[in-house]
């Protein structure tokens, strides 16, 4: 019996979770899932709330059930997930994650190529990287601008610092970062780790034996971290 | 009593999971293990509160989260198709349809993906119950390989991250289904299903498996039933999933990408490299192809063919959830051919590469 009482717990726990995640905390899923995604979160809520209305019509029939002690931890791992998300709340991708996913060894990199004849490109406004990657000679010349997660990289020259954004394919599980240089004036100072805003001319810039897109800074400012922080595919 | 009329083949059915009054051993030591288990997480977690440890375990949260949010809507939905397949497939259809031909049943499940479209986390529950239903061990495992390969979702995916490259979707597909029904043959020699399978019983009297006849019932209590069943499913399987995913999280927190590039020299250590790599990133099959095209300047294309294969059929996450349905034999079979013959069939895709130039 109170393990029938335990199943309705988690399955109620595991629907309120999911529920209030896409209606009231867009701010976290957005980190976490494609919005393209979200609807699966309310499915799942609507089978959980069905699973838990049929185990409480069942409570009576279970009620002389001998006690299965050895299925609590199995109903506690079922919970766990909710606990990590208070961590996960506050947590943000890094440098480090960056270094992990990307093939970004500069020895390693090479810009993509487009095999689609390239539309014009369009200036209005923020230009996101995977727009600009998917389309680089469209740009090639022009004022873009960006917004991007700046990262100190030792191997780049003193008044380079790479930017870079996530592109999200399905989960943050699955995300791979993008990424381009920007170049500051001399006697200048760009922090490292911070969302900035970022308005120049877009160049390639060829070292190394790679090619990675370089944005020459015409004006840029810090800014807060924006509700999507992720590139959608 | 029912007046159903009995069953053309009365071969023994297995029976998912029946809740008994004491625990065997083995869920003795399961219950051992997952208390190890949930102490180990919380010491994680409790890690994650000091400076030194905050960015691992933030990254590790973060993935956790992700491939949870992603995974579990999947595995209920393939819960709730197993408990409606439980209920109203009957078992005189399973019986023309795929047992009384169970060598014709293991061609005909490989492709079944086209018509059950699930991807890796829903499949295991709807294998569950189409063990349950009578249906070969062979075909089931076809259709477990083939199911989250051999499927209109993963390769119109496939198909927008490789830009349309045709050839690459139809060697996916090919190749998925090819070892898939191989497997399913060599599976259907190799084990008898008592030996296969876990909750080994004898045939229940009713339509299902828990021995209920809701064959007859009204609309809305066959639906309660087959809900009955889907919540088992869940808490069968979930618990294997929250681990998978556990795991999961934390080897793609410490694993670095660029480390598998320096593989890329030999064609055949790149193509270990990146099965390696798909069992332990755990990746949907419907996203893992937009992963396997970013290596696609630096790895063979038979490389980046293996990943796509492999991650679908064998990963952590899904090792953990056989344990739901299979004995340990028949997954360390899994883990002995599985690989041998996602490896055989990309070295065999390599060299017609290198053949033709």
């Amino acid at each position: 019996m109170v393990i029938a009482v335990a199943k309705i717990v988690v399955l109620a726990g595991w629907a309120l979770f999911l529920g209030w995640l896409p209606l009231f905390g867009q701010a976290d899923l957005a980190r976490l899932l494609h919005p393209d995604l979200w609807w699966l979160l309310l499915a799942a809520v609507v089978v959980l709330a069905l699973l838990a209305a049929v185990q409480c019509r069942s409570l009576s029939r279970l009620r002389h059930q001998p006690s299965t002690w050895w299925q609590w931890p199995s109903l506690a791992i079922l919970l766990l997930p909710p606990l990590f998300f208070l961590q996960a709340r506050e947590a943000r991708f890094d440098g480090e994650t960056f270094a992990k996913r990307s093939l970004a060894s500069l020895e390693a990199y090479r810009p993509p190529q487009s095999t689609e004849e390239a539309p014009a490109a369009d200036l209005s406004g923020e230009v996101p990287l995977s727009t600009l990657y998917g389309n680089i000679d469209a740009y090639l010349g022009k004022e873009v601008e960006v917004v991007c997660q700046t990262l100190d990289n030792r191997q780049l020259p003193e008044n380079v610092v790479m930017c870079y954004r996530y592109l999200m394919n399905c989960c943050a599980a699955d995300a791979m970062p993008l990424f381009i240089f920007i170049r500051y004036g001399e006697g200048e100072a760009v922090e490292g780790e911070r969302w900035v805003h970022a308005r120049g001319t877009l160049s390639l810039h060829r070292g190394g034996g790679v090619t990675v897109p370089q944005l020459t800074l015409g004006r840029m400012s810090y800014v807060e971290e924006p509700a999507f922080p992720f590139l959608l595919r | 009593m029912s007046d159903r009329p009995a069953r053309p083949l009365d071969l023994p059915r297995y029976q998912p999971q029946a809740v008994k009054a004491s625990p065997p051993l083995s869920a003795e030591l399961a219950f051992c293990l997952e208390i190890s288990l949930l102490v180990a997480i919380a010491f994680v977690a409790i890690l994650g509160r000091t400076p030194s440890w905050r960015g691992a375990v933030d990254n590790i949260a973060i993935n956790f989260l992700a491939v949870i949010l992603e995974a579990l809507p999947f595995m209920l939905l393939g819960a709730l198709a197993g408990g409606l397949i439980e209920v109203f497939v009957p078992g005189s259809l399973v019986d023309r349809a795929l047992r009384r031909r169970p060598l014709r049943a293991i061609f005909v499940a490989g492709a079944l993906g086209f018509v059950v479209p699930v991807c890796e986390c829903a499949i295991v529950p709807v294998v569950r119950r189409l063990l349950g239903k009578g249906v070969p061990l062979g075909a089931a495992i076809a259709f477990l390989l083939a199911g989250p390969i051999v499927n209109p979702l993963v390769l119109w995916s496939t198909a927008v991250a490789y830009r349309y490259d045709w050839p690459m979707v139809a060697l996916r597909l090919c190749c998925g289904y090819l070892i898939a029904v191989a497997i399913g043959l060599a599976t259907r020699h190799v084990f008898a299903r008592q030996e296969a399978l876990i909750d080994q019983a004898a045939p229940p009297a009713g339509c299902c498996a828990c021995g209920e006849d809701a064959a007859h019932g009204t609309l809305p209590g066959r639906l309660g039933h087959a809900l009955q069943h889907a919540a088992d499913d869940f808490f069968a399987v979930g618990r294997f999933l929250v681990i998978g995913a556990f795991v999961a999280a934390v080897l793609r927190s410490s694993l670095s990408l660029d480390t598998f590039t320096l593989l890329a020299a030999d064609p055949w250590l790149a193509i270990v490299a990146m099965m390696a790599l798909a069992v332990l990133l755990n990746l949907c099959s419907e996203a893992d192809a937009f992963i396997a095209a970013t290596f696609r300047d630096l790895l063979p294309a038979s490389a980046q063919l293996a990943f796509m294969i492999l991650g679908p059929m064998l990963d952590i996450k899904l090792l953990l959830m056989y344990l739901a349905v299979f004995r340990k034999r028949l997954i360390l079979w899994l883990c002995l051919v599985v690989p041998l013959a996602v490896f055989a069939a990309a070295m065999a895709v390599q060299l017609l590469a290198v053949k033709a130039g």
